[in-house]
């Protein structure tokens, strides 16, 4: 049963085995794996439900409607744009639908420097099966490759380095172009496709999904959580108030949301909520061809160069991922004001875009404060920013390789390389806040996982169980302790399936 | 505190009220219901002339002295009556009847600053909405003009009405931000400090058919390293309003919705091949 927030005219309260707070990639899976194992689940949902019906296709609708602050949400004081959903399915609904396992190198460093048990690629290997079977993972075929994900190919193969077609949950795909505003045809084999509805036919309706609720408190009883207080966003604009009472409560709000609900709770374990972000930050790098590329025809993200990521060098670093946008959010990372903006937007149709992904170092702080209740304190450190600028190159070189006659950066001061022997003007604009447009859907860490001895550096431990608490664990991208390096959706999911076995196990140890 | 002082820095302090009401009024509307702020504001004016009337009455019964200009402590008597200057007043029966009205009219500085501070801001919601749609057409307006690469600016694809209706869409406490945003860039204020010209970003170029020093003011904030991604805020709003519109969709050969159809570039293949999630080809 789905509740929405135009159902509802009085305050309610439900009592379940299972609170979940989020149905992202990992509150979705949760809510799932434990109704399998006979659990009663009431989901809440800050964000709408909206079936795929409701997409229209148009940005100027679906991104109000699906993204978190209607897409307006920045980490201060870099002005990085922080996009992230906010609707039933969460982020799983606006992303790209692209799917990487965590690369070895990344489990490794969790492991070794945070303890982290459980979570070696052989373990994981059959959650991640499990998973990427419910969402029919598969790689793109050569043949649904458009004109801006072959530049990509073409460009990093003339260079000679290491690429690849993306692995996407996505199921006979149209390839509309339109990923990031909802699928309409319902092929993206997002959350709202797959898990949620599959906790919709289950016998005995065992899961309850409140959507427009908000979760304000998780309401502590020594050291259990006895339930959680949210608001829901009822008839006429009313508010009611939801209380749900559960021997288990799991935070799935994503990073941001999981490390504001909790420190608003007053649970700020061990002093380390909020802690230790990374976002991914992908400055896009334009390239301008003589022919016309119609990029935003096909599918946007269907192909990475990986030879200077983590998953060819077992270091970090950064990956080039084809991608493209409908005009509006194509036109925020192109620079220029008045007519020399519009000059350069004339030209979208001849355009192809790299995004250079950087597998940043966790500095980012989630902190309580401001008109929305939660601020990202996040600057780009001196070796991410170089880092960033070598990202920045290897694309514009990818870029000139495939036949650009012409390649625009995102910084704000309009910066145009002719060929790789302007290379070195990236480095001359360089990274500074406020200089460069930065885009970032990854959001991650902030309530980060820690094994044995590393309780005081983390917050949840390797079950993912909240330090200190006997029944509230977070499964979403916040437990990563690092950055991941690839798109996340995929792990987060992987590590819900895990979580979901684990309570299911011990539930006797969670529930009493 | 003086006599002489007094009404002077209540009009000020009045004023002042008068402003962070008026920027406040926009989070009012919601967060505190509507009137509650306005209550408040007499909350601070009361304490405001209450602590005026127990300090200056102090001082002129001669309780206590007043510490200025240091080191010369004035005489409360002294300071109350002369404000420092050789006026030569000395307390008096009549002086003192002066004075029981000078205090009654205390409430009525403080009263009056208010009405200046908020004399030509809108005090309803009503008028802050008719304000702050003025403001968003002149900022789309300036964003993107008329000409250049592609022709039509945002006037004449009704970019302004897009703006207006992302206001209904996104979260209320939201709106208010970006109307916060909006007056702000619209400030006399922050307008003569980026252009010299004490005016409202409404009110530059005056009735001139160009847009130059609106388009030097937000240029200004697009330079700005410390306004910048509030500059950036502004400029997603407007691109919003402008790269939304269908004829632009048009001049940049974009297809614009085609759902429930298949979109006329779709290729139809062989079933996918499996894959693993590792990256590896």
């Amino acid at each position: 049963m789905i509740v929405q927030g135009k159902d509802v005219s009085r305050s309610t309260s439900e009592t379940a085995d299972v609170c979940v707070v989020g149905s992202g990639a990992g509150g979705a899976v949760l809510a799932w794996e434990l109704a399998e194992r006979g659990h009663s689940v009431v989901l809440i949902e800050k964000g709408g439900y909206h079936p795929r019906q409701d997409f229209d296709q148009r940005e100027e609708n679906m991104i109000p409607m699906l993204y978190k602050n209607s897409g307006l949400q920045f980490a201060l004081p870099s002005g990085i744009a922080v996009a992230q959903g906010s609707c039933v399915g969460g982020s799983t609904v606006v992303n790209d639908a692209v799917c990487f396992r965590a690369p070895d190198a990344v489990l490794g460093w969790w492991d070794d420097q945070y303890k982290v048990e459980g979570v070696d690629p052989a373990s994981m290997k059959g959650y991640y099966e499990k998973v990427e079977a419910r969402i029919s993972m598969s790689q793109v075929p050569e043949y649904a490759l458009n004109k801006n994900n072959l530049v990509l190919k073409r460009g990093a193969e003339k260079l000679g380095w290491a690429s690849a077609a993306n692995s996407r949950n996505c199921k006979d795909c149209r390839q509309c172009g339109l990923c990031q505003i909802g699928c309409s045809y319902g092929t993206k084999q997002s959350m709202l496709e797959t898990y949620i509805p599959d906790t919709q036919t289950m016998p005995g309706d065992p899961v309850k999904i409140y959507a427009d609720s908000a979760t304000y408190k998780l309401v502590k009883s020594g050291s259990r959580i006895a339930g959680v207080k949210a608001t829901i966003s009822g008839k006429e604009g009313r508010r009611f108030e939801l209380d749900v009472k559960a021997k288990v409560t799991i935070v799935s709000g994503g990073t941001i949301a999981s490390s504001q609900l909790l420190l608003s709770s007053g649970l700020d374990v061990n002093a380390q909520v909020g802690k230790g972000v990374a976002i991914h930050p992908s400055p896009a790098i334009i390239g301008d061809f003589q022919e016309e590329i119609n990029g935003n025809q096909g599918i946007p993200m269907a192909y990475h160069c990986h030879e200077f990521s983590v998953l060819n060098t077992g270091k970090r670093g950064y990956m080039l991922e084809s991608i493209f946008l409908a005009p509006y959010q194509f036109s925020l990372p192109v620079p220029g004001v008045e007519f020399e903006q519009k000059q350069l937007m004339s030209r979208y149709k001849n355009y192809a875009v790299i995004g250079s992904l950087l597998q940043d170092e966790s500095v980012g702080t989630v902190m309580l404060g401001g008109p929305l209740g939660a601020l990202l304190d996040y600057t780009v450190s001196a070796g991410d920013s170089k880092m960033m600028v070598e990202g920045m190159k290897s694309a514009a070189e990818v870029l000139f390789a495939a036949g650009a006659t012409r390649v625009i950066t995102s910084h704000r001061k309009t910066t145009i390389l002719n060929g790789t022997g302007d290379l070195g003007i990236i480095d001359d604009r360089g990274v500074a806040p406020g200089a460069l447009s930065v885009g970032s859907a990854h959001p991650q860490g902030g309530n980060r996982m820690g094994g044995a001895g590393m309780e005081s550096s983390s917050v949840v431990d390797s079950d993912s169980k909240v330090h200190g608490f006997e029944n509230l664990f977070v499964c979403d991208a916040s437990v990563f302790p690092t950055s991941l390096g690839v798109n996340p959706q995929l792990t987060v999911m992987a590590l819900a399936s895990r979580l979901g076995e684990h309570i299911g196990e011990a539930w006797s140890a969670y529930s009493k | 505190m003086s006599f002489l002082l007094d009404p002077v820095a209540l009009v000020l302090l009045g004023f002042v009220s008068g402003k962070a009401y008026y920027l406040l009024s926009v989070f009012g509307d919601r967060v505190l219901r509507r009137g509650v702020l306005k209550k408040e504001l007499l909350v601070a004016g009361a304490v405001v002339v209450a602590v005026f009337w127990i300090y200056s009455a102090l001082l002129y019964v001669g309780t206590i002295y007043f510490p200025w200009p240091l080191p010369r402590w004035y005489g409360g008597i002294d300071w109350m009556l002369n404000s420092g200057l050789p006026l030569g007043l000395t307390r008096s029966p009549a002086s003192d009847v002066l004075a029981l009205v000078f205090f009654a009219a205390y409430p009525v500085w403080f009263y009056a600053g208010t009405r200046l501070g908020l004399s030509g801001h809108r005090q309803t919601r009503g008028q802050m909405m008719s304000e702050r749609r003025r403001i968003v057409i002149d900022l789309v307006a300036t964003t993107f003009p008329v000409g250049g690469a592609i022709p039509p600016g945002a006037s004449q694809v009704d970019s302004a009405a897009l703006v207006e209706s992302l206001f209904k869409k996104i979260p209320p406490l939201f709106e208010d931000a970006l109307t916060t945003i909006l007056f702000a860039f619209d400030s006399r204020f922050l307008v003569l400090a980026f252009t010299g010209r004490f005016r409202r970003f409404v009110d530059l170029d005056g009735e001139e058919a160009t847009m130059l020093e609106k388009q030097k003011y937000l240029e200004a904030w697009n330079s700005n390293p410390y306004l910048v991604s509030i500059a950036q805020v502004l400029r997603i709003t407007a691109s919003y309003g402008y790269y939304t519109s269908p004829q632009v969709y048009k001049l940049l050969d974009y297809a614009g919705p085609m759902t429930p159809n298949v979109p006329p570039w779709f290729v139809a293949g062989p079933a996918a091949t499996t894959g693993d999630g590792s990256g590896a080809t």
